[in-house]
């Protein structure tokens, strides 16, 4: 049922820092083209993980393809709010003055919010263009996405004129209507991460208009051993003392194993608090024993299967 | 190598834990401030600037808030105390209005307007301001010894430090002198006539006669915030202020690490120490080790056939049940944990590993349990 989800317009990759939401929004990226969908992947932090995940060597703000049907942004807000100049506000003097941008920069890092609508408003409007079946966005880490999302929202209450106001109406219908925008919540399965991913689907559900649609516990250790393969070991262990290095063999072996039981034990919590609405996909732990295109090639296949 | 690793924290006042998000730092600011508090007669807060509240019952308290409150630690017989705050952004910044407002006129207004509401509970970049302004009061607090501060998660690991800078720059720019002229002044002056057009435009005049009203008090703020925030700089720089950078072994993490480090260096800070967090025992990987693989993988089967007749007893079952981690840890070491070790070669601070953790990490046992594990590489400078 991935079907379902990749027929979605916008989804929202959100989560800790940390966590690998880059690594999974560059694989649903993927996994989309590969089924012939058009996909953006925006990167909203900025740091070129995905572009250069996906081979990139650098991305800007114009989409870079990344392979065929995947292409690959990074959000700048101050080409973002050229763009929105150029498109909404058709003053010819505009380009006289070159100070003006300047000037709207600083605004815009002053006064609450415009940076966030932009970053929004760029994204509803690629949307609503069409240009693309599905984009995938790598927001920057849990406390500012929800003020991203909740930004078109928390501005329209502030901004009772203008524009802006009428630009926050369409954007918030687009976001609002599950059919078109989900959020996808990352986790790894360490206390911390659990804790947090726990909130974030709280303040997600209730701060902004984004439907929570599932959740990936990513990095998960998983349990090497069941049934014969438990007694084979323990069969090992009588030979512990004669072969050298062996005790240490073993040692690590039940090390994995006990961290495994812990986030199982982690997963168990996170999945009855998520509540049963809600689907939950794990991805392994590839201990960086892939290179990164690899990776996400075997992360896509993995959310293949396990998501939905 | 405990011991070592509190011997560098003990040589200061203040100690900040910086890098990237999911590398364990608020674990491991909590942790080190236990420990401290375990082993020392002093008196040591633990701050947590992330807004993360997981700590806060790690700890064991109900809530963690500004104003420092006592740890109890119960079971480990502390020979000092320990505090944790943490930073709430809406309550640090009502508090800064009230600090820093030339009048009761002036903070009320600022408190009332629905920007002030907007930009202290939830805009971005606010966090790092209330963050620097509340640390600036409890790391000059000479009640405790030892303050350990946990950093805001940020795109930069450094973000934070920046602020004070950032803060400045704000208040002295001339944009925002212009924003917030005199409306009268402001409508003749032709230098933002076209701003002013088009941010009527797009913002609409009512919402940009708020936003410029609400910066006219905001700006009368400026001189006592630039003033703390100069003071906090320069507690950053102080000697008796250190960096602890943390990274993971997992990831490309060696670039990250050495930018960290390059950073702390160019806006001279002091760093302490490097921790590679989570790693993977090494007592487990030695070259006897590695024969033992060997035989596992090329004589056990034969070995264990013969005692499990009748039953599917295959070569990867073994493999998968006994050598899966020594396999991994053995492509991590060679990668990255080593490149990590040799990228930190030359700059000179002690090299930590703490432990990959089997223990949920949920009491302050287990908290000071993991700095208990840790190991020092020698090979690193010192």
């Amino acid at each position: 049922m991935i079907e379902e989800l990749l027929h979605k317009r916008l989804i929202f990759v959100t989560g800790k820092g940390g966590v690998g939401k880059s690594t999974i929004a560059a694989a649903l990226g993927s996994l989309g083209a590969r089924r012939g969908l058009r996909v953006l992947i925006v990167e909203v932090d900025g740091k070129g993980d995905v572009g250069s995940m996906l081979g990139l060597t650098e991305t800007s703000f114009t989409p870079q393809r990344a392979a065929e049907n995947l292409w690959v942004m990074e959000m700048d807000t101050e080409a973002a709010l050229a763009e929105y100049l150029r498109i909404y506000v058709k003053v010819p003097f505009i380009s006289k003055f070159p100070g003006l941008g300047k000037i709207f920069d600083f605004v815009s890092t002053a006064a609450p919010g415009v940076r966030e609508i932009l970053v929004i408003g760029k994204l509803c409007y690629e949307v609503r263009q069409d240009t693309y079946d599905l984009i995938v966005v790598d927001p920057p880490a849990s406390g500012h996405v929800i003020s991203q999302l909740g930004v078109a929202g928390d501005v329209g209450q502030l901004i009772q004129l203008g524009l802006v106001k009428n630009q926050t109406e369409w954007m918030l219908e687009i976001l609002a209507d599950s059919e078109r925008s989900v959020a996808l919540l990352v986790a790894t399965p360490e206390e911390t991460p659990i804790e947090e991913a726990l909130d974030l689907a709280g303040r997600l559900r209730a701060e902004t208009p984004v439907h929570l649609e599932g959740a990936v516990v990513n990095r998960r250790f998983v349990g090497p051993m069941a049934g014969v393969e438990t007694e084979v070991v323990e069969e090992i262990r009588t030979f512990g003392d004669s072969i050298a290095g062996l005790n240490e063999v073993l040692a690590a072996s039940d090390l994995f194993a006990r961290i495994s039981d812990r986030h199982d034990r982690n997963l168990r919590g996170f999945v009855d608090q998520l509540g049963p609405s809600l689907r939950v996909a794990t991805v392994g732990e590839y201990f960086g024993t892939l290179e990164a295109r690899d990776l996400v090639d075997e992360v896509a296949e993995v959310l293949e299967v396990e998501l939905w | 190598m405990v011991t070592r690793l509190l011997e560098s924290l003990m040589t200061r006042e203040r100690v900040f834990v910086v890098g990237s998000g999911g590398v364990g730092k608020t674990t491991l600011a909590a942790s080190l401030a236990i420990t401290a508090a375990l082993e020392q007669e002093l008196n040591v807060l633990v701050v947590t600037v992330d807004p993360a509240k997981r700590l806060a019952g790690t700890l064991g308290v109900a809530a963690l808030a500004n104003a420092p409150r006592e740890v109890e630690l119960p079971g480990l017989a502390p020979k000092g105390r320990l505090w944790a705050a943490s930073v709430d952004m809406k309550s640090a910044w009502d508090d800064l209005v009230h600090q820093f407002s030339p009048d009761r006129a002036t903070s009320e207004r600022i408190l009332a307007s629905p920007i002030y509401h907007n930009l202290s509970a939830k805009f971005i970049g606010s966090y790092d301001y209330a963050a620097v302004q509340v640390l600036a009061a409890l790391t000059a607090d000479d009640r405790y010894d030892l303050v350990i501060v946990d950093t805001p998660p940020s795109r930069n690991a450094l973000d934070f430090l920046d602020a004070p800078a950032r803060l400045r720059e704000f208040f002295s720019s001339p944009l925002l002198a212009l924003l917030t002229l005199p409306r009268r002044t402001r409508l003749f002056s032709a230098a933002t006539r076209p701003f002013y057009i088009v941010a009527d435009m797009v913002l609409g005049s009512a919402f940009l006669t708020d936003l410029t009203d609400f910066f006219a008090d905001f700006a009368k703020l400026g001189p006592g915030l630039v003033e703390q925030s100069r003071s906090f700089s320069e507690l950053l720089t102080s000697p008796a202020t250190g960096f602890i950078a943390i990274a993971s072994p997992y990831g490309p993490s060696v670039d990250e690490a050495h930018r960290l480090l390059r950073a702390l260096e160019t806006r001279h800070l002091h760093a302490l120490a490097f921790i590679v967090n989570r790693s993977l025992p090494g007592r487990l990987f030695t070259p006897e080790a590695e024969q033992a693989r060997a035989w596992l993988e090329q004589e056990a089967p034969d070995v264990l056939a013969t005692r499990f007749v009748g039953k599917p007893v295959v070569a990867g079952a073994i493999l998968r049940a006994t050598s899966e981690l020594a396999f991994t840890h053995q492509q991590l070491t060679n990668a990255r944990a080593r490149e990590l070790v040799d990228a930190l070669q030359d700059v000179g601070i002690d090299l930590f590993e703490v432990p990959i953790s089997e223990l949920a990490l949920d009491s302050p046992i287990a908290l000071a349990e993991l700095v208990r594990s840790t190991t020092v590489d020698e090979s690193a400078g010192g």
